[in-house]
C-alpha cells in the first residue's frame, strides 16, 4: 500500500488480487440487493484508492480495508434503519428459520453442496449486527477483540452478537448440520 | 468437533466467490488513473501565491489610475468643499470671472469652509437664511446662462485654461472667497476632460432629479457636443 501510495499502480493490483475476494464477500453477502452490493464494493475500493497517501502500516492492510468495510456496511444498514433495532435483542427468542432456498436440481448436488447452501442462506437471514460480526469473523479471521476495535463497539456486545448468530445458524441448518 | 466448528468449516468451504470481472477492471482502472495523475506539490502555496498577484495588481492599477486621473480621486472632496455641481455646470471662462465675482462670490464663499464666518454677516444682508439657498441657485442659473457662449470654447481651450487660470484667479479674485471659482474651473474643466459619458449622465441626472432643469439642460448640450455619437437611453428624461 505504501508502493501504491508512491504511484506504483502495481503494488495495488497486487494487493486488490489479495483481498478482492475477501472484500467481496463480506459485501455480497450483507446486502440482499446485489446492485447495491456492488456499488458498496466499488466504494471500498475507491475509499482505498483516495486514501493511498493517508494509510499508516501501523495495523494489517487487511485491518485497514476490513475496517472501510465495515464503516460502508454499517452506515449502509443505519440509513436503511436496519442496524440500531438489532442492536437490544439479545434476549429475544429465536424466530424460527424460513424454508430456505429452493434447489432446482437437488439430485445433482452433494450434501456438502447443500450445507453450504443452506448455510448461506442462513448467514442471509441474521440480523445485520450479528451477520456482519460472523462473517468479520470467519472471512477475516479476526479475534472478538479486533472485531470489537474495528466496529467501534464493546468486547461483550460482540461476543453477544456472536452468540446469537451462531445460535441462530444451527436452528436454521437443522439436520443439514 | 462442536456445531460452532462445523459451521465455521462448512463457512470456509463457501470462500469461492470473486468479483465479476467487470468490477475489477471497473477498480483497477480507476486505481491506475489516480496512481497515475501527479500531485500537483505547489497547491499549499496556490492560496497565498494567489493573494499576493490580487494585491499587486490592485496596488498597480490604483496607482496607475493616480497618475493617469489624478482628478478622478480628488473630485469628490473638492467639489463638496466648493459646494458647485461637477462636470455639468460650466465654469465661467477666466476672462469671465471679472463679471461674475460681486455675484458668485457671495454663494460659495457660504459654502466655503474656511470663509464661513467671513460668509455669515454677508448672508444676513442679503436674505433671510431660508431664502440663501434659494438665491444662490438662482444665482448659479444666472452664471450657466451667461457661461453658455463660452463653454465649447473652454472645452478647446482647457489645456491653457488649466496653465493660466492659477494667475487669472489671483488677478479676477482678490479675496478669499473668490479663490474658490477659480480653482474649481480648472478642477472642473479637467474632470470634464476624463469624465466618462456614463458618469456624466449620471450627473446630468442628478442635477434633473433636484430639480436644477436648466443646468441639466445645459448639461445635456455640452454632453451632446462632447459625445455626438453616444447612444442616450430612450428613458433618459433629460434631452
Amino acid at each position: 500500500m505504501l508502493a501504491y501510495g508512491k504511484g506504483d499502480a502495481r503494488a495495488f493490483e497486487l494487493l486488490y488480487a489479495r483481498h478482492k475476494g475477501m472484500v467481496y464477500r463480506l459485501v455480497m453477502r450483507s446486502i440482499a440487493d446485489k446492485a447495491l452490493a456492488e456499488e458498496i464494493y466499488q466504494e471500498v475500493w475507491l475509499s482505498v484508492v483516495i486514501a493511498r497517501k493517508r494509510y499508516r502500516p501501523d495495523a494489517k492492510f487487511m485491518t485497514w480495508v476490513g475496517r472501510i468495510v465495515s464503516n460502508k456496511l454499517i452506515d449502509h444498514f443505519r440509513k436503511s434503519g436496519q442496524w440500531e433495532p438489532y442492536l437490544q435483542e439479545a434476549g429475544e427468542e429465536l424466530e424460527e428459520c424460513a424454508a430456505g432456498p429452493v434447489y432446482h436440481d437437488p439430485e445433482a448436488m452433494t450434501h456438502i453442496n447443500r450445507q453450504v447452501a443452506r448455510l448461506l442462506f442462513c448467514v442471509e437471514q441474521l440480523p445485520p449486527p450479528q451477520r456482519q460480526v460472523f462473517l468479520m469473523k470467519e472471512e477475516m479471521g479476526l479475534r472478538l477483540d479486533e472485531i470489537a476495535a474495528m466496529m467501534s463497539a464493546g468486547h461483550e456486545a460482540i461476543k453477544s452478537r456472536l452468540r446469537y448468530a451462531m445460535s441462530r445458524l444451527k436452528a436454521c441448518m437443522g439436520d443439514l448440520l | 468437533m462442536n456445531d460452532d466448528d462445523k459451521l465455521s468449516r462448512l463457512y470456509q468451504q463457501s470462500r469461492t466467490d470473486e468479483p465479476p470481472l467487470k468490477l475489477d477492471s471497473a477498480v483497477l482502472s480507476h486505481a491506475r488513473k489516480a496512481a497515475g495523475k501527479k500531485s500537483f506539490h505547489l497547491s499549499r502555496w496556490l492560496a497565498p501565491v494567489a493573494a499576493v498577484a490580487t494585491i499587486t495588481l490592485t496596488a498597480s492599477l490604483i496607482i496607475l489610475m493616480k497618475s493617469e486621473h489624478p482628478d478622478v480621486f480628488e473630485a469628490p472632496a473638492l467639489s463638496d468643499k466648493l459646494g458647485v455641481p461637477e462636470q455639468v455646470a460650466p465654469k465661467p471662462a477666466p476672462a469671465e470671472l471679472n463679471k461674475l465675482k460681486p455675484e458668485t462670490a457671495e454663494p460659495e464663499a457660504m459654502d466655503s469652509g474656511k470663509s464661513r464666518d467671513q460668509a455669515a454677516p454677508a448672508r444676513s444682508r442679503m436674505a433671510p437664511a431660508g431664502e440663501a439657498a434659494q438665491q444662490r441657485q438662482l444665482l448659479q442659473e444666472k452664471r450657466m446662462l451667461k457661461a453658455m457662449p463660452a463653454a465649447p470654447a473652454m472645452q478647446d481651450a482647457a489645456g491653457d485654461a488649466e496653465k493660466k487660470s492659477e494667475g487669472m484667479a489671483g488677478a479676477a479674485v482678490g479675496n478669499a472667497s473668490g479663490k474658490a471659482p477659480a480653482a474649481a474651473s480648472v478642477t472642473d474643466i479637467k474632470k470634464e476632460k476624463v469624465l466618462s459619458p456614463e458618469a456624466w449622465l449620471a450627473e446630468i441626472l442628478r442635477l434633473h432629479e433636484e430639480g436644477r432643469e436648466m443646468e441639466a439642460a445645459e448639461g445635456m448640450k455640452r454632453f451632446r457636443l462632447q459625445y455626438p455619437d453616444y447612444k442616450v437611453p430612450d428613458d433618459f428624461p433629460v434631452r
